[in-house]
This record gives structure tokens, C-alpha cells and sequence, in this order.
């Protein structure tokens, strides 16, 4: 597969403030690649580069081939951009605004039509009047009104309920299956596991980890939690053959034993936390 | 080109409500100014006559005649207009620029197919068809009352003259903010803009309260270098100035441009 995006060496300072200290990565054509870290980890800082709405510091972000700073019209062209806060264009009515997508994309009214019903969203009502999550939706029209290869979206499900969520990941997967790519920036780790076929993890300006999903899941499947009779509580992983585990176990003075099922957020979430919450831990 | 006039066709749809408000309150304005000609004429004379100089110089009023002839009754009424004008041509085309930040609308915009040249030429378009329109409208205004109530003193050529003239004083400070929109998205560029325009008209009025001491001064301000008197008589002096100023003008254009090339936005 070939690489969509690749980031090398990107650096981007704020005055005297590193934003972001140096990070690589590359995004293979027709992933869901997921960019996952807390707040001002540098996750917006890193997106909006690859805009052209910042310039590195140093280093430089290629998409198919093209330098962001200097060819950043050609990669438009191909690429769809959904920016996490909705502050749009309070006087014009939704169909408006996506009309005058229209004119910058192939697809068709039809295509915005359908579109509209099904997120069921009133195309004849102005932006200023519509709820937070119906500004989500027009956005997301908005975003798939365009002709890309590379979906950018950044925070695509805050404020969406769970049934549009849903519906929304079912367009996504569509596209994916198209061979288009999707660089997907969010908080919500459930999504990200569920849809994400790699993650790269930000934490304070560099990246802490870039997890192959298929593989952390296998290893993530199961951990135990047990209690010892003194009333020390252990958790830890089945990472190693687990009849070997079980002989240690019964090694144990146990009160109380669980096998449960892993989730990679619980992964993900050591990441989130400040590194002296996590060494308590 | 074609995406310049995507983009301000959209941006002006946005901001159609300012620029239709803008239009009729300074048609009415306008428009009540110049019906009141005929009876100002007596009236008026004797408060001008009743008005210290300081005030009629800060006005732009050089004669007390001027209420006996359209025209000039017209050049005194525009000059003011032409002040009031001009700070909202510095505000409007500063939150074409600053706002777009602000709110982060940028992204979306900035995320379309086009260059950033063409998303700060669409601004400098929206910014100059929304100011041309409230020109328009004044002018239209002044005109209909000069038909009605001008009688021999309404002569079309100089009413023309001087509305293309001292109006370009509105461009040059809508250039103003579209330069400082270009360079910086961190400090509002309407605000910034309006506060040049403000500081250069009291140069202006100091350059007429010191007379022939202040002629220098009057060099820096285009609201004396275009009034109505200078407009009418179009000396070698004032060409010359025009060509500076307009020269000045696209540079403010085309430097904008260049640092919003180069610059981060500011979101």
C-alpha cells in the first residue's frame, strides 16, 4: 500500500513553546488511521499543518507526494477536511452553504439531498438556529460533499447522539472501502478501537506509541485481577502462555479471582493520564 | 479568477444583511441632508455664520458661501460622509479578515480547493463591493435631491467629480485594513484600521487649524488631499497626490497579500 501521508521530522514551535518536538509518522492509502492524545497534546496543531493553516517550524508533512506548505490547492483537491468546533456561517441556511460546496466538488443536490435525509437534517434552516448536534451533521455533509481521497476529521462524532454516530461510521467504512483513506483525530477511544486499523498516540508534542490494531487487540484479549488473601489487588495481562499463568496462580494465596476481557481503551488511557498518576498506578 | 468570485459571492451572501443596513441608513441620511438644501439655505447660514472657525475647519468648511450653492452645500455634507464611511469600510473589511479567524471559519474556507491568494483577494473583492455599494447608494441619494431641489447650482459633472474623487479616501482605508488583516490575524484589523482612520482625519483637521504651517501635515491625510474643493479644482498637485495614493493603495493590496501568504492563521 502506498503512503498518503507522511510526516518527518515535523517540528512547530509558539514563540519560545514547543508544540510539537519532532514527530514521524505515515498513513498508508485506505486506513482508518486513528491520532489519539489528551488535550494540547498537539493533536490540532499536527492537523492543522497538514491544512496549510499553520507552517512547520521545521520538517515538513507530504501528502501523495506533495509538501502541505507549498502545494496545499492540489491537496485540497483531494482531500476533505472536518475541523472539530463548528463556527460557521450563522446568516446563510444550511442548504446554502453546502450549495456553495457544490460548486468546488463533482457530486450533485441530489447527492446533498440524500445526504440530508439521511442524517435527517433540515436543509432549510439557518445555521444560527440549528442544536449543536445538527450543526455536527452539517458539517459532516459538508465533508462528504467533497470529492476526496483523504478524509481529515478531526473530533467527527462530539456532539452526535449514538444512533448517528453509528450511522455516520457506516459512511465512513464506505469510504474506506472506496480505498480512501481517513486520518481520524478523537477523544472517543471506544470509536477508535472499533474502526481504527492503526493509532498513533500524542503525548505533550511527541508520539508515545503507534499501535497495529489487529495485533493489540490478539494481545489486549484478557487480564486478570485477583486479590490476595493479605488484601493486595493485582491486575495484569495474559501476554504469555496462560496454562503457564494458571500454574502460577495456583502458586497464590487467592481470595477472589476474575478473567475479564481487555479493552484497548484501557490501553489508550495510560496515556491520558500525567506519568506520575500512572507510575502510582 | 473564478474561485475569487466563488468565494466573495459567498462571503457577500454572509454579510448581505451589514451591507443592505449600511446602504439604507446612509441613503436616509443622505438623502434628508440634501432634501433639507432649500431650507437650510437661510437658516443654516446664519448658524455657520454663529459657528467658531475650529469647528467649520474640522467640517472641512473653508467658505460660509456654501449654503447658497448645491454643489458646495453637497461637498461639506460629503466630507462628513466621507469620515463616517471610511471607518466602516476600516471595520467591515478588518472583520472580513479578523472574524474569519476568530470564529474559525477559516478552516472551512482554507479547506476548500484554493489558494490562499484567492481566499485574501475574495476578501479584498467582498471588502470593495460592499463599500462601492454604500458609495453607490449615497451617491444615488445626493444625486435624486440634486435633481429635485439643485436648481441651477446642481451641475452633474462636478457632483460626479467629486464623489469619484474624495470617495477613493474610503478605498484607501478599506486597502488600510486589508493590509493589517493580511499581516496579522492576532489583533482585530476593523479596530485597528478605524483607529488610523480616525488618527489621519485629526491630522488632517490639524493641518487646516495650522493653516499654511500645517501644510505638510495635510500631505499624510486623504480626507484633505481629496475634498470637495481640491476634487472640483483638480490641480497638478492633486493628480499627483492621487497617483501616490493609488500607488500606495495597491501596495497595501499586494503586501497584504504577501504576508497572508506566509503567515499562520490564528486559530
Amino acid at each position: 500500500m502506498g503512503v498518503v501521508i507522511s510526516v518527518k521530522n515535523f517540528k512547530k514551535n509558539y514563540g519560545s513553546f514547543e508544540a510539537i518536538k519532532g514527530i514521524d509518522f505515515d498513513v498508508e492509502k485506505g486506513m482508518i488511521y486513528g491520532f489519539v492524545g489528551k488535550n494540547g497534546a498537539g493533536k490540532s496543531t499536527t492537523i492543522r499543518s497538514m491544512m496549510n493553516m499553520i507552517f512547520p517550524t521545521q520538517g515538513e508533512i507530504i501528502i501523495n507526494g506533495m509538501d502541505c506548505s507549498k502545494n496545499s490547492k492540489k491537496i485540497m483537491e483531494m482531500t476533505s477536511y472536518m475541523p472539530s468546533d463548528i463556527t460557521y456561517y450563522d446568516n446563510l441556511t444550511v442548504s446554502e452553504f453546502l450549495e456553495f460546496i457544490l460548486k468546488f466538488s463533482s457530486k450533485t443536490k441530489d447527492d446533498m439531498d440524500e445526504l440530508c435525509l439521511y442524517f435527517e437534517l433540515n436543509s432549510k434552516k439557518k445555521i444560527s438556529e440549528l442544536s449543536l448536534g445538527n450543526k455536527k451533521k452539517a458539517t459532516i455533509v459538508a465533508m462528504l460533499l467533497k470529492d476526496a481521497e483523504l478524509l481529515v476529521l478531526d473530533e467527527p462524532t462530539n456532539g452526535l447522539d449514538p444512533l448517528m454516530q453509528k450511522k455516520f461510521f457506516e459512511l465512513i467504512l464506505k469510504e474506506k472501502a472506496k480505498g480512501n483513506t481517513i486520518f481520524l483525530s478523537s477523544h472517543n477511544l471506544m470509536e477508535v478501537e472499533k474502526y481504527c486499523d492503526k493509532v498513533c498516540i500524542i503525548k505533550d508534542g511527541i508520539i508515545v506509541d503507534i499501535l497495529d490494531m489487529k495485533e493489540t487487540k490478539i494481545r489486549y484479549k484478557q487480564g486478570l485481577h485477583y486479590t490476595l488473601k493479605d488484601g493486595t489487588e493485582v491486575n495484569r495481562d495474559i501476554d504469555e502462555d496462560i496454562n503457564e499463568t494458571i500454574k502460577e496462580l495456583a502458586k497464590l494465596d487467592l481470595l477472589t479471582l476474575e478473567i475479564k476481557n481487555k479493552s484497548v481503551e484501557d490501553e489508550f488511557i495510560t496515556y491520558y493520564m500525567d506519568e506520575e498518576v500512572a507510575d502510582n498506578e | 479568477m473564478s474561485n475569487i468570485l466563488k468565494l466573495a459571492k459567498f462571503q457577500l451572501r454572509n454579510k448581505r444583511n451589514m451591507i443592505i443596513g449600511w446602504m439604507i441608513g446612509t441613503f436616509s441620511m443622505m438623502f434628508l441632508y440634501m432634501i433639507l438644501f432649500d431650507s437650510m439655505k437661510e437658516l443654516g447660514q446664519a448658524k455657520l455664520d454663529a459657528m467658531p472657525k475650529e469647528i467649520m475647519q474640522f467640517m472641512g468648511v473653508e467658505s460660509f458661501d456654501i449654503m447658497l450653492n448645491w454643489i458646495a452645500y453637497f461637498g461639506m455634507i460629503f466630507g462628513i460622509f466621507i469620515m463616517v464611511v471610511s471607518i466602516f469600510a476600516a471595520t467591515y473589511s478588518g472583520s472580513i479578515f479578523y472574524n474569519e479567524e476568530k470564529t474559525k471559519s477559516i478552516e472551512f474556507l482554507d479547506a476548500l480547493p484554493v489558494s490562499r491568494s484567492e481566499v485574501y483577494y475574495s476578501k479584498v473583492l467582498t471588502s470593495f463591493i460592499g463599500i462601492l455599494g454604500v458609495c453607490i447608494s449615497i451617491a444615488v441619494a445626493a444625486m435624486t435631491c440634486g435633481y429635485i431641489n439643485g436648481g441651477d447650482t446642481f451641475i452633474l459633472m462636478d457632483f460626479l467629480t467629486i464623489v469619484k474623487i474624495s470617495s477613493f479616501t474610503i478605498f484607501f482605508f478599506m486597502a488600510v485594513s486589508c493590509f493589517i488583516g493580511g499581516v496579522t490575524g492576532k489583533i482585530s484589523a476593523g479596530i485597528a484600521g478605524a483607529t488610523i482612520t480616525v488618527a489621519i482625519y485629526m491630522l488632517g483637521y490639524l493641518s487646516r487649524l495650522l493653516e499654511s504651517k500645517g501644510e505638510i501635515l495635510s500631505y499624510f491625510s486623504p480626507f484633505v488631499l481629496f475634498d470637495s474643493t481640491r476634487a472640483l479644482a483638480l490641480s497638478n498637485q492633486t493628480v499627483l497626490f492621487l497617483v501616490i495614493y493609488f500607488v500606495l493603495f495597491i501596495a497595501l493590496i499586494v503586501g497584504g497579500s504577501y504576508f497572508y501568504n506566509r503567515r499562520d492563521f490564528h486559530i
